[in-house]
């Protein structure tokens, strides 16, 4: 059963986020090529920035240090006092997960009584050049996102969204440009019970992860 | 039930609307097979008031309680995958076909949604299966006590 169901499941999410990367590489578009960062290194993230960017980070936030370690990208008082055992974070990296080699690191915690909670690096948008919150918000406007909302946290443009507006079903996804060729993400799911906690959660968690990287930085 | 796979499970589903039991039935080995058993003898456990008699007890219901706990739990895990790939973007800024892109959209949400749905009906059986076991719990009590000193002066 469990082997089953995440064969299922998972070879799925591979297969879209597959699907989602190579539609572009479908036909032929004039244009010039620009060089991408190493893999998942952000670099000088100012000389990176898309131009006429609508979304200007003022001091970006180096994330290199946690591509390998996305699950210490959130400090565990904070994600004990939120109901989650910090100490079973489970890491995807690129090395052990195919969603993650394509999107990024990222690390999920399963609530104690309710809820799941997942962080991660949109690293992989990076290396292939729509990294950045203007990136994102190219997909919302392609029509991936139907609820797009934006925000600020910590003085970081941020934006709450989703395939659709799930708040009232206890689900919260918020993206943080951190530089202006990469984000991170927060994502709060499964809040059936008390469906207003999700998006506190994620508020919360992006602000802490936010700490973390101007700890390190 | 006729065999079907996964992937015309899934199929099916994001055009007709999702079946939580058939979305949970196609991640089962040999669809209601092997788990599908424990699955009868549980709905019978379910059922102690009306049906009077049960198929295994405590110590069997637990252990199934815990595959459909470790089901949960993954369940839960694989909504973050999904998040993650809903992230990915295109290598570039081309501007993919507008219908390509909906019918990737819809995938995304189909696959959300089934997520949720097989999700709800998980949960609902887990709490459904505690309710078993504690009634057995109690009638395993109450047997017990029929043989007691107490019971039989009392009769």
């Amino acid at each position: 059963m469990r082997s089953k169901a995440r064969f299922l499941l998972g070879r799925l999410a591979i297969l879209i986020s597959a699907s989602l990367v190579i539609v572009s590489c479908s036909s032929e578009t004039d244009g010039v090529p620009q060089a991408s960062s190493p893999a998942g290194v952000p670099g000088d993230s100012s000389s990176q920035a898309p131009q006429g960017s609508r979304y200007p980070v003022e001091s970006p936030l180096d994330v290199s240090p946690f591509l390998d370690d996305p699950c210490s990208l959130v400090s565990p008082g904070l994600l004990d006092s939120l109901g989650f055992s910090s100490g079973e974070g489970r890491e995807k990296t690129v090395d052990n997960d195919d969603v993650a080699a394509l999107a990024g690191p990222y690390c999920g915690w399963l609530g104690e009584d309710e809820g799941n909670l997942t962080v991660g690096i949109q690293s992989g948008n990076t290396q292939r050049g729509t990294g950045g919150l203007e990136g994102i918000r190219a997909l919302h406007e392609q029509g991936r996102f139907k609820f797009w909302e934006e925000a600020s946290i910590s003085g970081y443009p941020s934006a709450y969204y989703g395939l659709n507006d799930y708040r009232a079903q206890g689900d919260c996804s918020i993206v943080v440009g951190v530089a202006e060729d990469m984000t991170f993400s927060v994502s709060a799911d499964f809040y059936y019970d008390n469906p207003e906690n999700a998006c506190e959660i994620a508020q919360e968690v992006a602000g802490g992860v936010i700490q973390n990287l101007r700890g390190v930085n | 039930m006729s065999e079907e796979s996964w992937f015309d499970t899934v199929a099916r589903e994001a055009a007709e609307g999702t079946s939580a039991t058939d979305a949970v039935n196609a991640v089962m080995p040999g669809g209601l097979a092997a788990m599908g058993a424990a699955k009868a003898a549980a709905d019978t456990a379910v059922r102690l008031g009306a049906a009077g008699s049960w198929s295994f007890d405590k110590e069997e219901i637990e252990a199934v309680i815990a595959d459909w706990k470790q089901l949960e739990e993954q369940l839960r895990e694989d909504r973050g995958s999904f998040q993650q790939a809903a992230l990915v973007s295109p290598p570039s800024e081309d501007s993919p076909s507008q219908s390509f892109i909906r019918s990737l959209t819809d995938g995304l949400s189909a696959l959300r949604d089934s997520n949720t749905s097989m999700h709800k009906y998980v949960k609902d059986f887990i709490d459904k299966l505690e309710e078993a076991k504690s009634a057995i719990g109690q009638a395993d009590e109450a047997g017990a006590g029929a043989f007691n000193g107490a019971d039989i002066n009392e009769v």
